[in-house]
């Protein structure tokens, strides 16, 4: 059963404001949703390995570097990133204060 | 010009012969889009100038009698989530309305250099969830074959863009049936590739191991042109495959011969009662047509076919909750007042997202909570296994799986938007090639391939990794037997 204290925290844990309408819908939502997919615990799956990705099953590492060559125009690349900030100050992501008194 | 009669090879051949200039036919594509799109709500954003820019240099390039690019001067519409320097890239939703790209994606980049002129970024369902366009924050696209009807989604925009005529190629994306669900409600072709066959990097995440990039047009040989262009491996996306490079020619040269030789599945958990009388009618006159070609069809069984749906709406939510993250108002997004960082986050989110979003980030965190783990995500992913060996299993015996591409035809407007289950069982079809990271393709029966007809059916052909020849080869061949018919 779920309850609209349980959506209340995973709405938390998602930094979610949600109304107390929404709540009330999204419990019926819940409830019709994990009705229909908890027919997975038909299938026996003992011996089976999960399946944790796309299509390969292995990582592709590369070196943490800035490849600018790949960059037709390295001047601007910084400034389109940064002016794509919802606030900045001289180049940099500005945020708000995360300890206050 | 008909622009709804325009392919990749006919707008080739007439702006080499000039007929008319790229100029000519961005410009009465714009005026298209201009006269009737406020009817039909295909796009969020047109590219005017740049478009008009992008035309001009492909007549230079004609003038100049230098090579002209296959794709050159061909107007293509992008879903929203796909980012383009400099331009808007809201994925449908309020919470990046004022967001502009900082770079191309490599899909985008690829075709700005192979010379299409790109039109403006469509419609879509909030983050690509959706089957139906409903959920753009926007406005809902509308089917131009019944405009009470929906057009499919997510990548509900481009499908209309392209069936209008006001684009001849259009790009969406499929994370459960994105593209061939609209694509079978509008008429259309549309090919989901193998995950891995095109790169990711610039497309908005949804579900990171099932999302891909997908072409929509009007014929086969046009989405194995749009696909050939942006297929191929991408250093910046890790789940690119290294070696792959498909060709354009393969479908071309798919001969009579190679199709007789195919044998094709029909799976017996996709042919249920729930299917329309009008689409098992038009599957069968498929199959029919495709049998006349001696085209072997044998009887073969997924098992865990029924199962698909449950996997998919564990999974996916999951790599949502984790993928949504990042629009919080402080990195992207729009942020509103000076409150406390905590609360901030919550406001903007809160107010940023509809209702699928929230329903989806919500779900995936339940399902990823210490105590559910191992009984929903840990269990899905283990039949998610199932799944794609059923699928590995059929292709031992079979070239290709046949079926409906969606149970019903395109449905009427609010018809599902009350029961979100409802929406999610119209993607029932679609859904298991996605977990399977398989290709898969829609292509129109014969009933609608012209406007005011009846409502177009989708017939759907599932095939190996990387084999999208295969498909696309089957497809013209049944595309070429119903034009001369």
């Amino acid at each position: 059963m779920i309850t609209g204290k349980d959506v209340e925290h995973y709405a938390e844990l998602g930094r979610i404001a949600i109304t107390a309408t929404e709540k009330k819908s999204l419990v019926k939502d819940f409830e019709k949703i994990l009705e229909y997919v908890k027919k997975l615990n038909e299938v026996d799956t003992k011996h089976v390995k999960p399946m944790n990705g796309g299509v390969f099953f292995y990582n592709r590492v590369r070196s943490d570097t800035v490849d600018l060559e790949r960059k037709s125009d390295k001047v601007n690349e910084v400034a389109r990133v940064t002016r794509a900030f919802p606030k900045s100050k001289d180049g940099y992501l500005e945020v708000p204060p995360v300890f206050t008194e | 010009m008909q622009l709804k009669d325009l392919s990749i090879s006919s707008i080739h051949t007439s702006l080499l012969k000039k007929e008319y200039s790229a100029v000519e036919l961005t410009t009465q594509t714009l005026h298209a889009i201009k006269e009737k799109d406020s009817e039909y709500g295909a796009y969020l954003h047109v590219m005017n100038e740049d478009a008009l820019k992008s035309a001009q240099e492909i007549d230079l390039t004609i003038a100049r009698n230098d090579d002209l690019p296959l794709l050159g001067g061909i107007p293509f519409a992008l879903k929203d989530n796909i980012l383009v320097v400099n331009h808007p890239a809201t994925a449908g939703s309020k919470i990046l309305k004022d967001y502009r790209a900082s770079y191309d994606a490599t899909a985008v980049r690829k075709l700005k250099s192979a010379g299409a002129v790109i039109i403006g970024k469509t419609n879509m369902d909030e983050f690509a969830m959706g089957s139906s366009g409903e959920n753009s924050a926007f406005f809902s696209a509308k089917n131009p074959h019944d405009v009470t009807r929906v057009p499919g989604g997510s990548s509900s925009g481009s499908a209309v863009a392209v069936t209008l005529g006001e684009a001849v190629c259009a790009l969406g994306s499929e994370t459960g049936g994105s593209v061939r669900q609209p694509a079978s409600f509008c008429g259309l072709v549309g090919l989901k590739p193998t995950y891995g066959a095109i790169s990711r990097y610039g497309l908005i995440a949804m579900a990171s191991s099932l999302d891909q990039i997908a072409p929509f047009a009007r014929t086969t040989m046009d989405v194995a042109l749009a696909f050939e262009a942006i297929s191929g491996y991408d250093s910046l996306d890790g789940t690119s495959k290294k070696d792959f490079k498909f060709h354009a020619k393969e479908v071309k040269d798919f001969s009579l011969d190679a199709l007789c030789g195919l044998t094709i599945g029909l799976p017996k958990e996709y042919f249920i009662p729930g299917i329309t009388k009008e689409t098992q009618k038009e599957i069968d006159s498929a199959i029919a047509t495709l049998k006349s070609f001696k085209v072997k069809f044998k009887e073969i069984s997924l098992p865990h076919t029924e199962y698909a749906l449950s996997c998919y709406y564990i999974i996916m939510p999951a790599e949502v909750s984790s993928n949504l993250a990042r629009f919080d108002g402080i990195r992207y997004g729009t942020r509103g007042g000076s409150a406390p960082l905590g609360e901030m986050y919550q406001r903007n989110r809160g107010e940023g997202f509809g209702k699928e979003p929230k329903r989806r980030i919500l779900l995936g965190n339940y399902v990823l909570s210490a105590g559910y783990y191992d009984a929903y995500y840990l269990q899905a992913q283990k039949v998610r296994s199932l799944i794609t060996e059923d699928f590995t299993k059929a292709f031992k015996s079979v070239d290709v799986i046949l079926t409906p591409t969606t149970p019903t035809q395109a449905f009427k407007f609010g018809e599902k938007m009350k029961d979100p289950l409802s929406m999610y069982l119209s993607d029932i079809f679609t859904v298991p090639v996605n977990l399977a990271g398989l290709p898969a393709l829609s292509f129109p029966s014969r009933s609608a391939r012209k406007l005011g007809g009846a409502l177009p059916v989708g017939v759907q052909l599932i095939g190996k990794h990387f084999d999208e020849a295969t498909l696309l080869g089957v497809s013209k061949w049944y595309e070429e037997s119903i034009s001369v018919s």
